[in-house]
């Protein structure tokens, strides 16, 4: 029988390619669809800090945004609303349900400025398979 | 020069090329009849008619030689003229009724010969493989008829204190397109109390704790939420029992019975903290938002668990049959 080899023995281009796509195609679904969120520091002026959240689809059902500032310093403003704020600990957390693919943004607003070396925070959701995923915000 | 002498095979019989238009010829300007030259030769009158009629032109020598004796001509003057002077060695006589029928001579056992037949044998073997081979693999291939099937699966919390309320989930899965029509009844533990459906029951037996939803499925998978409140008993470590069963249209194949959780413990504990350290932590509650925030129409307490989750904790306290928050 002929085969798709070339006189070396090796598999040709062609053939190559059909046993990736086999390949592929025989990767289960759930690798495809697994959400993945990303946060990074849009801005960190002054009292200011926005954080953009990028969203996959399918998207998680709920994101945790965890943001630790100096302790004892006061939320002045949220959008949207913090669920929690534990200022002796200087602990600031969002619960974010309903969110859709794409870009979110979420404006924070402190009593005073507070320096980046004080400052880190921490998306948390859940994939398809129930494993909870923990991923620092991006200070880049 | 034409050579008409007789020839030998390769296994010694003597044979002769005959003329049978000569020998007709002969035979009638001799005003013979068919039988009297059958009966001195000693062959049949079918035998002659064969030989003048040319369809066994190689006869054995032998009956050639009486052939002409009985035709008193010589035996070179009922012979084949032959355009190639060399008689073909391999001509057996070809009458049956010629006496014994010598076989053809086998092939020369050349080589040549040897890888012919060979090859032929292994071209015959790797045809029936390949036959056999993929009649296997179509029959291990074609698509076999579809088996419908419909799951039901039930989905408890792990325990909840008593008299507090908490969700129940019944999911159902078919491989049936929609829409598919089913009852689900459901069995409640004793004392147990439904406060509200997603959807809407149908019936709703109070005194046997029996509930049922008679629905059409419009998507392949659905599911059906009921809260229930536990009953308000002292019996610390008491399991609620569940049980229930699904009936779709004959034809589909699946479990009568509901399968996953059946059962729930009565305890101190919120039904949302697993792990039962007074706590709602953040994998807790990930896991409540994302099994039950597709219950629209049913409140399943989930201000109360955001805010035991924004809390540092909570506390049962029986006497009240409240949570406290702090």
């Amino acid at each position: 029988m002929k085969t798709r080899h070339d006189h070396k023995g090796h598999p040709t281009p062609i053939m190559t390619a059909f046993l990736f796509s086999l390949l592929f195609a025989a990767l289960p679904m759930q690798v495809w669809s697994s959400p993945l969120v990303t946060a990074r520091y849009k801005e960190m002026k002054g009292r200011e800090i926005i954080i953009a959240i990028s969203i996959t689809d399918p998207p998680p059902s709920t994101i945790i945004v965890l943001q630790n500032v100096t302790p004892q310093v006061a939320v002045i403003q949220s959008q949207p609303a913090t669920k929690s704020v534990n200022s002796s600990k200087g602990e600031i957390k969002w619960l974010l349900s309903d969110v859709t693919p794409g870009e979110f943004t979420l404006h924070l607003t402190l009593e005073r400025p507070i320096s980046l070396t004080e400052m880190s925070g921490e998306i948390r959701y859940r994939e398809p398979n129930g494993r909870m995923v923990s991923k620092p915000i991006s200070k880049q | 020069m034409t050579d008409n002498t007789p020839a030998n095979t390769s296994i010694n019989v003597p044979v002769a090329k005959i003329n049978g238009d000569e020998i007709r010829r002969l035979r009638e300007c001799k005003g013979l009849t068919q039988l009297y030259m059958a009966t001195v030769i000693g062959v049949t009158t079918d035998t002659i008619s064969r030989w003048e009629n040319r369809r066994y032109p190689t006869i054995k020598l032998e009956n050639a030689e009486k052939l002409a004796h009985t035709l008193e001509v010589d035996l070179e003057a009922i012979l084949e003229q032959e355009e190639n002077d060399t008689p073909s060695p391999l001509a057996p006589p070809e009458d049956p009724s010629d006496g014994q029928v010598p076989q053809a001579p086998p092939e020369p056992a050349t080589p040549a010969n040897t890888l012919k037949r060979h090859w032929r044998h292994f071209a015959l073997l790797l045809f029936t493989i390949f036959v056999v081979l993929g009649s296997f693999f179509w029959w291990q291939t074609k698509p076999a008829p579809m088996k419908i099937t419909v799951i039901s699966t039930r989905i408890l919390p792990k325990h909840v204190p008593p008299g507090q309320t908490f969700p129940v989930l019944i999911t159902v899965n078919t491989n049936q397109p929609p829409p598919v029509t089913l009852i689900l009844k459901e069995n409640l533990p004793s004392g147990c109390r439904i406060i509200s459906a997603d959807p809407p029951l149908t019936t709703e037996a109070e005194k046997s704790g029996a509930v049922k939803w008679i629905s059409r499925m419009d998507k392949q998978t659905s599911t059906f939420a009921y809260l229930v409140r536990a009953p308000n008993t002292e019996t610390a470590g008491a399991q609620l029992q569940f049980s229930g069963e699904l009936t779709v249209n004959q034809g589909v194949q699946g479990q009568k019975e509901i399968s996953g959780a059946t059962s729930l413990e009565l305890a101190p504990f919120h039904w949302a903290d697993v792990d039962r350290n007074n706590k709602i932590d953040d994998e807790e509650i990930l896991a409540v938002y994302d099994r039950y925030s597709s219950m629209k129409e049913i409140d399943f307490g989930r201000d109360l668990i955001d805010d035991m989750w924004a809390g540092s904790g909570y506390v049962w306290e029986r006497k009240s049959g409240k949570y406290v928050v702090q």
